[in-house]
C-alpha cells in the first residue's frame, strides 16, 4: 500500500529556539508544496531540525539527562518544555507530542492517531519503515548527511537504497530460515558431518560384529550337523549290530519307546505342575491358612470400611452435618483426622477383591488347595520313578548287547561320545540366542561394545537402531544443506538486487547531476556503501550537496509510491551562485512537500526558480528572536505577525524578501 | 516400580531356565522361599535386574492372593495382630496402591523384592546343587515349602 506522509506543522514552547508555531498548511490540513522558513543563524534552526528528527523517529527516548537539559531555553523557569508535531498519513492526522522535564532530565512521548492518545512513540505500523532513526535523516536532511553520503567509511547511501527498496527483507528472511532449522534439529544430536561419521563408524562396527557372529554360528551349526549325521550313522550301525541278536534288539527297541513315552509324560506333568505351583495357596496349607486368617481379621475389623475416606473429606467441606448439626472448624478438623482411618475408594475396591479371591480360591478349608497339588505331585513322583526304571532297564539291555558283541560296544561308546559332542555344540549355540540378557544393553547402544554381545537377534536390532540414527543424521545434514543453499540464494539475491538497483540509481543520479551542473564533470562512479565519485574522493561542499540532491531525487523518484516530506537545512548556502537556479528548480520536485530552513543570503539566484518550481504554492515564513529592533517594528505592522515570549513570526513573501539578517546576536 | 530379581539367582537357574516360560518364575520361587521363612534382604540395584511392573502370564489370576500372602507375612513380621485395627489399617494403606499394575505401592514393591532377594539364600540352603532338571527342582521345591509352611517369626 502506498504511503503519503506530510508535515502539517509544529509548535515549540520552552526550548532553545524561540517559542513558535509553524503551520505548513495554506488551507485546512493541506500543506503547501513549498514552505520556506527563514531563520537567521542563532535563532535555533539546528534545534528545530533536531526536534523534528526526534519527533519523526522516537530517538529522544534514548537521550541522556544532560542532552535533554541542553534543550532548555535560557531562563526557562518553568522547568518544562514541549514540542508538538502534526503529521498526516494519507490524509489521516497523527500528532507526536514530546514533553520535556528539565528537572528530571526526561522526555515523555505521546502519540495520537486513530483510536486516541497513547503514551510513548507509537506511530502506525505502516510508517514504521520511515519513522525510525535510520531513515529519518534521508528526508530531514542537512549538509552533514550530504557529506556522509560520500564518506568512504559511511554506508548511508547503501542503507538509503536498502530501506527504500526493502532489499533488507532478503536479509531478514535469514531469521525464519535459521529458526526453522533450529526447531527441526533441536532434538537431533548430530548436526554436522563428524557426527554422521561417528554414527557410520559405530554402525560399521556392529555390522562387522554381526558378520562375525553369523559366521561363528554357521560354523557351529555345520559342526552340529556333521556330529548329528555321524551320530545317526553310528546309531544305524548300532541297530544293525543289535539286530544280529533279534530278541535283544526287540527288547532294546521296546525299552527305548517306553522310556521316550515316560519322558514325554514327565515333561507334560512337570509343565502342569509348574502352572499349579504358581497359585500360592496350593503350595502349603499354612499359606492358605494365613490368607483365610487375613480375610477373617479384615471382616472383624470391618476392613475395608463401607464408607470411603472421600465421603468424610467431602462432608468436612459442608456447613452442616448429615444429622443437621453445624460443622465448625473443630468438628471439621476432627472429621478430616478420622477420615484417615478409612481407606480411599480405590483401596476399598482392591481389598474387597482380595477378600473375594481368598473366598473363591481357598474357601474355608486351608488344606483343600494343597491336596490337589499333592495328588499331582504324587503322580508325578511315580511317573518319574517309572521313567527311572525304564532308563535303568534300557541301560541294562544295552550293556548286555555290548558285552555280547565288541562292535556293539564300540558303537555304543561312539554314540555316547557323539551325544556328548552334540550336547556341547547345542549348548554353545544357545549363546547366540541369549536375547533376554543382552537386549537391555540396546538402551545404551552408543556406549555398548558390540564385542560384548553374542545374540544375533539383539545385534541385528541394534543395527536397526543405528541405521535409524544414521538416517536421522543424514536427514539433518540434508536439511542443513538445503538451509545453506537457501541462505546462499538469499545472499546472492541480496547482492545482485543491491548491485542492480545501485547501478540504476547511479546512472539516473548522474543524469540529474548533469542537468544540475552542466559544466561540471563530477559523476558517481559506483555506490558501494557510500557514493564514490569518479577520480576523486569528494567534491566541494556545493558539489557534495548537489550530488546528494541528485541522489535523493533519484531515490524519491524511484520510490514514488511512497511520498515523504523533504526537509532541508540550508538548501543552497554552500552552492555556487551559477548552480543555484538548477537546484532551486530541482528540490521542490523531489517530493510533494518541500520544507527548507534558510538564511537571507541563500535567496539570491535560488528563490526565483524555487518559487517557479513550486507551482505558486509556496509559503514564506520568517522567524527571528526578539531584540532585532529594526525588524520588530516592520514585522508588527504585518497582519500575519505573531509575537511570542521571545520571538516574531511573519508569514509574508514581501517581508521574507526584505529581511536581511543572517545572524542574530546571542 | 518394577519387580527385580537377583543376578546371581538368574545364573543359579540357568540350566533349567529354558524350561521356564516366564522369567518371573525365578523371582517367584525366590519370593515364596523368602515369604515361607520370613527372610528379607536389601541389595544394591547393581546386583539385581528389573523385570516387570505387573504380575505376568498366569500370575495375573493369582495377584490378589500373592498380595494377600505378602500382607500376612509383613504384618506378622511387624508383630501386628489382626485385632489391632488401626495398625493393620495403616500398614495395609502403606503397602498397597490400587492404581499400580501390581497393586503395590513403591514401598510395597521394595519389600516384595526384599523377600525374593532373601528367598534366594533360602533356596541355596534347601538345594545342595544348582538345579539341572526342572522336574527334580519342582519336586524338591514343593517338598521344602510344604515342610516349612509359613514359619512363625520370633518377635
Amino acid at each position: 500500500m502506498s504511503t503519503t506522509l506530510r508535515l502539517l506543522g509544529w509548535k515549540v514552547q520552552g526550548l532553545r529556539c524561540p517559542d513558535h508555531e509553524i503551520d505548513c498548511c495554506t488551507s485546512s490540513d493541506t500543506p503547501a508544496r513549498v514552505t520556506l522558513i527563514q531563520m537567521p543563524n542563532g535563532t535555533g534552526k539546528t534545534t528545530t531540525l533536531t526536534l523534528l528528527r526526534a519527533a519523526l523517529s522516537g530517538a529522544a527516548a534514548d537521550w541522556d539527562a544532560q542532552t535533554v537539559r541542553s534543550m532548555s531555553k535560557k531562563g526557562n523557569d518553568r522547568g518544562a518544555g514541549k514540542f508538538e508535531l502534526a503529521l498526516a498519513e494519507n490524509g489521516k492526522r497523527i500528532t507526536v507530542l514530546m514533553t520535556f522535564d528539565f528537572e528530571s532530565g526526561d522526555i515523555q512521548y505521546r502519540t495520537t492517531w486513530g483510536s486516541g492518545q497513547e503514551i510513548g512513540f507509537n506511530p502506525p505500523r505502516s510508517l514504521a519503515r520511515f519513522m525510525n532513526e535510520d531513515f529519518v535523516d534521508f528526508y530531514v536532511f542537512d549538509g552533514e548527511l550530504a557529506e556522509n553520503l560520500l564518506k568512504r567509511k559511511q554506508t548511508h547511501a547503501e542503507r538509503a537504497i536498502e530501506s527504500l527498496f526493502q532489499v533488507h527483507l532478503l536479509e531478514q528472511m535469514r531469521g525464519p530460515i535459521e529458526s526453522y532449522w533450529r526447531d527441526k534439529t533441536s532434538s537431533s544430536t548430530t548436526k554436522n558431518q563428524s557426527g554422521l561419521t561417528r554414527r557410520l563408524n559405530l554402525l560399521a562396527r556392529w555390522e562387522r560384529r554381526k558378520k562375525e557372529l553369523v559366521r561363528a554360528e554357521q560354523k557351529l551349526r555345520q559342526d552340529l550337523a556333521s556330529v548329528e549325521a555321524q551320530l545317526a550313522s553310528r546309531k544305524r550301525e548300532y541297530s544293525q549290530q543289535i539286530k544280529k541278536e533279534e530278541r535283544l534288539a526287540d527288547a532294546i527297541k521296546e525299552a527305548e519307546e517306553h522310556r521316550d513315552q515316560l519322558n514325554a509324560e514327565v515333561d507334560r506333568i512337570a509343565n502342569n505342575l509348574l502352572d499349579d505351583m504358581r497359585a500360592p495357596q496350593s503350595l502349603s496349607p499354612s499359606f492358605a491358612q494365613a490368607m483365610i486368617a487375613l480375610k477373617s481379621g479384615m471382616d472383624r475389623l470391618k476392613l475395608p470400611k463401607s464408607a470411603a475416606r472421600e465421603f468424610f473429606e467431602e462432608l468436612a467441606q459442608e456447613d452442616d452435618c448429615l444429622c443437621g448439626r453445624p460443622i465448625d472448624d473443630d468438628v471439621r478438623t476432627a472429621i478430616l483426622e478420622r477420615a484417615q482411618q478409612y481407606l480411599g475408594e480405590d483401596n476399598v475396591t482392591l481389598l474387597n477383591a482380595v477378600k473375594s479371591k481368598i473366598s473363591d480360591a481357598i474357601g474355608t478349608d486351608p488344606h483343600l488347595p494343597a491336596k490337589g497339588l499333592d495328588r499331582t505331585m504324587h503322580r508325578f513322583a511315580n511317573q518319574m520313578k517309572e521313567r527311572d526304571i525304564a532308563v535303568t532297564t534300557l541301560q541294562g539291555l544295552e550293556s548286555k548287547a555290548a558285552e555280547s558283541d565288541p562292535e556293539v560296544k564300540k558303537a555304543q561308546q561312539d554314540i555316547e561320545q557323539l551325544e556328548g559332542e552334540r550336547n556341547d555344540l547345542r549348548e554353545s549355540l544357545t549363546v547366540y540366542s541369549n536375547d533376554r540378557d543382552e537386549r537391555p544393553k540396546l538402551a545404551r547402544i552408543r556406549t555398548t561394545d558390540p564385542k560384548d554381545l553374542f545374540s544375533i537377534r539383539v545385534v541385528t536390532e541394534g543395527i536397526g537402531i543405528l541405521e535409524q540414527q544414521v538416517d536421522e543424521a543424514r536427514e539433518t545434514l540434508d536439511l542443513r544443506e538445503k538451509r545453506d543453499t537457501l541462505l546462499e540464494i538469499l545472499d546472492l539475491a541480496h547482492a545482485k538486487a543491491s548491485r542492480a538497483i545501485a547501478e540504476e540509481i547511479r546512472d539516473e543520479a548522474n543524469a540529474r547531476i548533469e542537468q544540475l551542473m552542466p559544466n561540471n564533470d563530477i559523476r558517481i562512479s559506483e555506490i558501494d556503501g557510500c557514493l564514490r565519485l569518479d577520480n576523486q574522493s569528494g567534491g566541494s561542499v556545493g558539489e557534495t550537496l548537489s550530488v546528494a540532491y541528485a541522489f535523493l531525487s533519484t531515490l524519491f523518484h524511484r520510490a514514488d509510491q511512497h511520498q515523504l516530506p523533504f526537509v532541508v537545512d540550508s538548501p543552497a548556502n554552500p552552492i555556487d551562485l551559477a548552480i543555484r537556479p538548477n537546484i532551486g528548480a530541482l528540490v521542490p520536485r523531489l517530493t510533494g512537500q518541500f520544507v527548507a530552513f534558510m538564511i537571507s543570503s541563500e535567496r539570491e539566484n535560488f528563490l526565483t526558480q524555487l518559487k517557479k518550481s513550486g507551482d505558486g504554492d509556496t509559503q514564506f515564513i520568517t522567524l527571528f528572536r526578539k531584540g532585532a529592533a529594526d525588524y520588530e517594528a516592520s514585522a508588527s505592522a504585518h497582519p500575519s505577525c505573531v509575537i511570542t515570549t521571545d520571538g516574531y513570526r511573519v508569514t509574508d513573501e514581501g517581508f521574507f524578501n526584505e529581511f536581511q539578517l543572517d545572524k542574530e546576536d546571542d | 516400580m518394577d519387580f527385580a530379581v537377583r543376578k546371581d539367582a538368574r545364573q543359579w537357574f540357568d540350566d533349567i531356565n529354558k524350561d521356564l516360560d516366564l522369567e518371573f518364575d525365578i523371582f517367584y520361587f525366590c519370593f515364596i522361599a523368602g515369604i515361607a521363612t520370613g527372610r528379607k534382604k536389601t541389595l544394591p540395584a547393581a546386583q539385581t535386574d528389573g523385570l516387570v511392573d505387573n504380575f505376568p502370564g498366569n500370575y495375573d489370576q493369582h495377584k490378589e492372593l500373592l498380595v494377600a500372602l505378602f500382607l500376612c507375612r509383613e504384618l506378622a513380621t511387624l508383630g501386628i495382630e489382626m485385632d489391632e485395627g488401626h495398625d493393620v489399617h495403616l500398614e495395609i494403606a502403606k503397602l498397597i496402591d490400587p492404581t499400580a499394575p501390581n497393586r503395590l505401592s513403591d514401598d510395597g514393591v521394595r519389600l516384595f523384592n526384599q523377600y525374593s532377594h532373601g528367598g534366594y539364600e533360602v533356596l541355596r540352603e534347601w538345594f545342595d546343587y544348582k538345579p539341572v532338571s526342572m522336574p527334580i527342582f519342582l519336586r524338591t521345591f514343593h517338598q521344602r515349602v510344604s515342610e516349612t509352611g509359613l514359619l512363625k517369626q520370633r518377635a
